[in-house]
């Protein structure tokens, strides 16, 4: 199974994706923050990252435009959660360079599909 | 009838006709030399005549002066004791309500209305880079981040450059708003998406950057936001709340300013509030709690508020634009402008809500110095001076309704006179003392009552603190705050007043200039000689 | 009493208050700290049950479920809190077990209960949390509850309505906004949330005597892609007696996007119409995005109004290759005008959006 690093301020949303990846049998880092996420997805080199879109300090679409710029970085899958189901927001995402989006509120099930599903494309 | 004569009581009291003992074991040690009647009597006895005529006079006005300054001092405690009962009742409502109505209702709502950011910066290169990074991840669905770099002669523009990949983008410039500064070049971002504008112009003062910067905003909703002040992630979205709650009547809200100093900043973000270290900062601390947080509170419940920090205020571009933007020739620009709001929207009979918000806020340094904090306060007592001047005619005038026969006398009375008074009774101890007209036990009790109210009221400001918003959570800094409230009647005070003092004569001074500068601009006009030059 | 009694018996009293109140705030904050950890830990226990609740997979399910039901009513109280937050979280299988688990508990019979509590609070709450279930039988007294004389439970009726969904509920909804104190945005949302079902009451609306009524049918309208009522939006857009409302329908009108539409809002950005609304028609026809726009749009790149102008040119910018001509054109045409910097940097942002520098040098018209 894979690694999976989480990024999410809200610490029930984050207990739950922890608790469900876990049982699905994923490893997973959880953080708070964007700046965190960022340095533990150049040290840890996980294999898909989990971000909100709306954290405190940097936002989970700067974390996946800084990501996207480094060679290291550019081709891990990233998957954004947002609380809006605006256009503007997902189209803001996916210019950034996410490869998916799950809207809140979210099913678990859904999310832990969801990850299934661009882990096999990645790989693929 | 009882009330009558203690006062009576307290005006023999004060002209030391005779009190047994005020302090306990006190009675009797610290007289001054003439403090008796029997003195007095004796001095009268053997000088004679006029002397003490002069003396008996000198001391019934005493007595009178001292009976007002006492009678003042009790009124503005207790002017700020029911400011803060209005703003408890106020922070109730909110406690309770908080469960049920989360940001994310206005977060996530289609209604909410864009924002315009505007943030006038000179020589801001030390911290701009992360004042607009941090401001570019605020939480808020639509908003653009207008920097409005104001002739820096720094490097906050090239700062901006490097960071953000500035491109230039040529617009033409609008005037909605009258300018003096003349626009260089605007810039946006390379990526064409992140929603920045960078405006660059030759040097023309806050005020004036903020009007340039009001023209070019393309929101419904303008935002002005000090370079150096941090928000808090969700503040946009809190204070831009009221716009979206009552669309047709709001139009401006403001946020309250908290101190930042020794707090824990991480990407600017505050992630850790702690009390300063050091006790000038503290006793500020506390003085913002009373007076800017529960203070305004209060007024905006009773719908008088008058000043919206220049450091985080919302505003409807509109109306901005209706007024004619912000005054470059006032000092305190910022309540200046909600001044004229008022009027002007009086004037056409509109209904309108200026509305103070304190939850979401905004972190500010404070001076830590003596030096800065004088000039700081010279400058709001100045430009207290001037507002008041200028839109005299509004003040006791039923006209303006809450404002004109409420806010305004008040703070002419108790925000303007209030170092005159302070140091007026200050002043009078000295010649009250050759007069013989003070029994300084009794003052000194009296003094210690009038500061012992003014510590009640920080107490009870500091338990609003603790029930509502619980910002400060070690029990040191708890104990801190306590101490801050006691320290503060203790030369801060008596200083603050003498710089409100000096900021009073420098208004007056400058009123005299400008009509100078007025009158040679009338020897000019058209059909006389020219006998001037405009200042 | 003597005036010497009198100072220190005010002392007295004032150094007594001081103390009184160190005191309160003292024991406030030290009652708060214990109850948060208490509620803190007793939650932590029960916390695994709840994640399993929600993220589990339906068959195992019942044992948590189970065990929470059982919970002893102490320990309840402090996981209650947590969720009813975990609610608005979730949502798909979830959420449902998350809701069985809380009609178990009793919720929404309390909660049905309380709606015709003498406190505001209770009320309130209630009504928040029946909304939060999306109890379907609490939809009549909830409708009761928008004429309630404490505002803040008619606003927590109104969004609670909203997520129960009841169609039934929009013209009373809509009412709710005479009375004031209900949010303006809180009714749109709720209003949102019912769905085309409550398009007829919004369309009457049109024709109500409060402009934020009138104001907000618009809004919905517009927001809810309800096409059919395109014609009625002009008439508001023609005929209406506010601006606001006025401005409103032309923003709408920019959402809808149909034929009507298009040629209403060319007609809206005539001199006939208020400047605030043209204002609005010139950014809406960027929003319809049909490159039929682009002659009118290029005619007001010369209008001397500003923000008619300025909002033209980047109408102009988002409807791509059809608008680069009339753009080029403009700035060939009218170089060292108003108009020709507005087309420049319209260009400009079309040459950024497609990952090019901005063409430069520009004219700078002052």
């Amino acid at each position: 199974m894979a690694t999976v690093l989480v990024a999410e301020d809200d610490s029930d949303i984050r207990d739950l994706i922890v608790f469900k990846l876990e049982q699905t049998g994923h490893t997973v880092i959880a953080v708070g923050d964007g700046s965190a996420a960022l340095r533990l997805a150049r040290e840890r080199t996980p294999d898909i990252v989990l971000l909100d879109v709306m954290m405190p300090g940097m936002s989970g679409i700067d974390v996946c435009r800084e990501l996207r710029q480094h060679a290291e970085t550019a081709g891990l899958p990233i998957v954004l959660l947002t609380a809006r189901a605006q256009e503007s927001d997902v189209a803001k995402g996916l210019t950034a360079g996410a490869d998916d989006y799950i809207v809140k509120p979210f099913s678990p099930r859904v999310l832990a599909d969801r990850v299934h599903s661009v882990l096999a494309r990645a790989r693929a | 009838m009882s009330a009558a004569a203690a006062v009576a009581d307290l005006l023999a009291g004060l002209g030391a006709l005779d009190v047994p003992g005020v302090l306990d074991g006190a009675a009797g040690t610290g007289w001054s030399a003439g403090g008796t009647p029997a003195g007095a009597a004796r001095a009268g006895q053997s000088a004679g005549g006029v002397l003490e005529v002069i003396r008996e006079g000198v001391r019934w006005t005493l007595m009178l002066i001292s009976a007002l300054v006492l009678v003042y001092s009790v009124a503005i405690n207790t002017s700020y004791l029911l400011l803060i009962f209005l703003a408890t009742w106020d922070a109730v409502h909110n406690h309770r309500r908080l469960p049920f109505f989360s940001q994310e209702d206005v977060y996530a709502n289609p209604l909410t209305p864009p924002v315009s950011v505007i943030m006038p910066a000179y020589n801001e290169e030390a911290g701009i880079a992360e004042a607009v990074r941090s401001m570019l991840s605020m939480r808020y669905p639509t908003f653009e981040v207008i920097v409005v770099d104001d002739g820096s002669k720094d490097g906050t523009f090239e700062r901006l450059r490097e960071e953000h990949n500035l491109v230039e983008l040529p617009r033409v410039v609008p005037d909605d708003i009258p300018m003096r500064g003349t626009v260089l070049s605007t810039h946006v971002p390379a990526n064409g998406s992140t929603p920045l504008l960078v405006i660059r112009k030759t040097n023309s003062g806050r005020a004036d950057a903020l009007n340039v910067g009001i023209n070019f905003a393309r929101h419904p909703l303008v935002c002005m936001v000090d370079a150096d002040s941090l928000l808090d992630p969700s503040a946009l979205l809190l204070v831009a709340k009221p716009f979206a709650d009552d669309p047709l009547n709001v139009v401006a809200t403001g946020g309250v300013v908290r101190i930042v100093n020794d707090c824990d900043v991480v990407g600017g973000r505050v992630t850790r509030v702690r009390m300063p270290r050091r006790w000038l900062v503290r006793i500020q601390v506390m003085e913002y709690l009373r007076a800017f947080l529960l203070g305004r509170t209060g007024w905006s419940r009773i719908g008088g508020l008058l000043i919206i920090s220049g450091a985080f205020g919302l505003f409807r571009r509109e109306v901005l634009v209706e007024v004619g933007g912000l005054d470059p020739d006032s000092i305190g620009e910022d309540a200046e402008l909600v001044t004229r709001l008022h009027r002007y929207l009086r004037e056409c009979r509109r209904a309108y809500r200026i509305v103070f918000v304190s939850e979401p806020v905004s972190w500010t340094e404070a001076p830590s110095s003596t030096a800065v904090l004088a000039r700081q306060r010279r400058r709001w007592s100045r430009g207290l001076a001037e507002l008041l001047w200028k839109h005299r005619s509004m003040i006791a005038n039923p006209r303006y309704g809450r404002i004109g026969v409420l806010t305004l006398p008040y703070f002419v009375l108790f925000e303007l006179l209030a170092p005159v008074v302070n140091l007026g009774g200050v002043a009078l101890v000295p010649i009250a003392l050759w007069a013989g007209a003070i029994n300084v036990d009794f003052a000194l009790a009296l003094l210690l009552a009038s500061y012992g109210y003014a510590v009640l009221v920080g107490f009870v400001a500091l338990a609003v603190e603790e029930y509502a918003f619980r910002r400060y959570s070690s029990w040191r800094d708890l104990g801190v705050a306590a101490a801050a409230s006691i320290a503060e009647n203790f030369g801060y005070r008596q200083f603050n007043a003498w710089w409100g003092l000096q900021g009073i004569f420098a208004a007056l001074r400058r009123t005299k200039q400008v009509w100078g500068v007025m009158t040679r601009e009338g020897f000019s006009t058209p059909g006389r000689p020219a006998g001037g030059k405009k200042g | 009493m003597s005036a010497a009694q009198l100072v220190s018996l005010t002392l007295a009293l004032l150094a007594g208050s001081v103390t009184l109140l160190g005191l309160v705030i003292v024991t406030g904050r030290a009652l708060h700290r214990h109850r948060d950890r208490r509620n803190a830990r007793l939650s932590a226990g029960v916390r695994p049950w709840l994640l399993e609740l929600i993220g589990g997979d339906s068959e195992e399910v019942n044992e948590p479920l189970l065990q929470l039901a059982a919970l002893d009513r102490r320990v309840w109280r402090a996981v209650e809190p947590g969720a009813i937050s975990l609610l608005g979280k979730v949502s798909g299988n979830a959420r449902t077990a998350m809701v069985r688990l809380l009609e178990q508990r009793g919720l929404a019979r309390d909660a049905l209960r309380n709606l015709s509590s003498l406190s505001s609070v209770r009320r309130a709450s209630a009504a928040h949390v029946l909304g939060l279930l999306s109890h379907a039988e609490a939809a009549f007294p909830l409708v009761r509850l928008l004429s309630d004389r404490n505002a803040e439970v008619r606003a927590t009726a109104v969004r609670a309505l909203g997520q129960i969904g009841t169609a039934g509920a929009a013209a009373p909804i809509i009412a709710s906004l005479a009375r004031g104190g209900v949010p303006f945005q809180l009714v749109a949302q709720a209003l949102i949330r019912l769905g085309p079902g409550a398009r007829p009451a919004l369309v009457e609306a049109l024709s109500h005597d409060n402009p934020a009524e009138r104001a907000v049918a618009v809004e919905v309208l517009g927001l809810t892609g309800a096409v059919e009522t395109a014609r009625a939006l002009v008439g508001v857009l023609a005929g209406d007696s506010s601006d606001d409302v006025r401005v409103r329908a032309v923003r709408a009108l920019g959402r809808l996007g149909t034929p009507v539409c298009l040629d209403a809002l060319i007609h809206a950005t005539g001199p006939a119409h208020p400047q605030a609304v043209r204002v609005e028609a010139a950014t809406a026809l960027g929003d319809l995005g049909s490159p039929r726009a682009v002659p009118a749009l290029r005619e007001l790149l010369a209008d001397a109004h500003y923000h008619v102008a300025h909002n033209a040119a980047r109408s102009l910018a988002r409807l791509g290759r059809p608008a680069a001509a009339a753009l080029t054109e403009t700035v060939a045409e009218r170089a060292g005008t108003p108009a020709a910097g507005h087309a420049w940097e319209a260009l400009a942002i079309q040459d950024l959006q497609a990952g090019h520098p901005p063409r430069l040098p520009a004219p700078v018209p002052r």
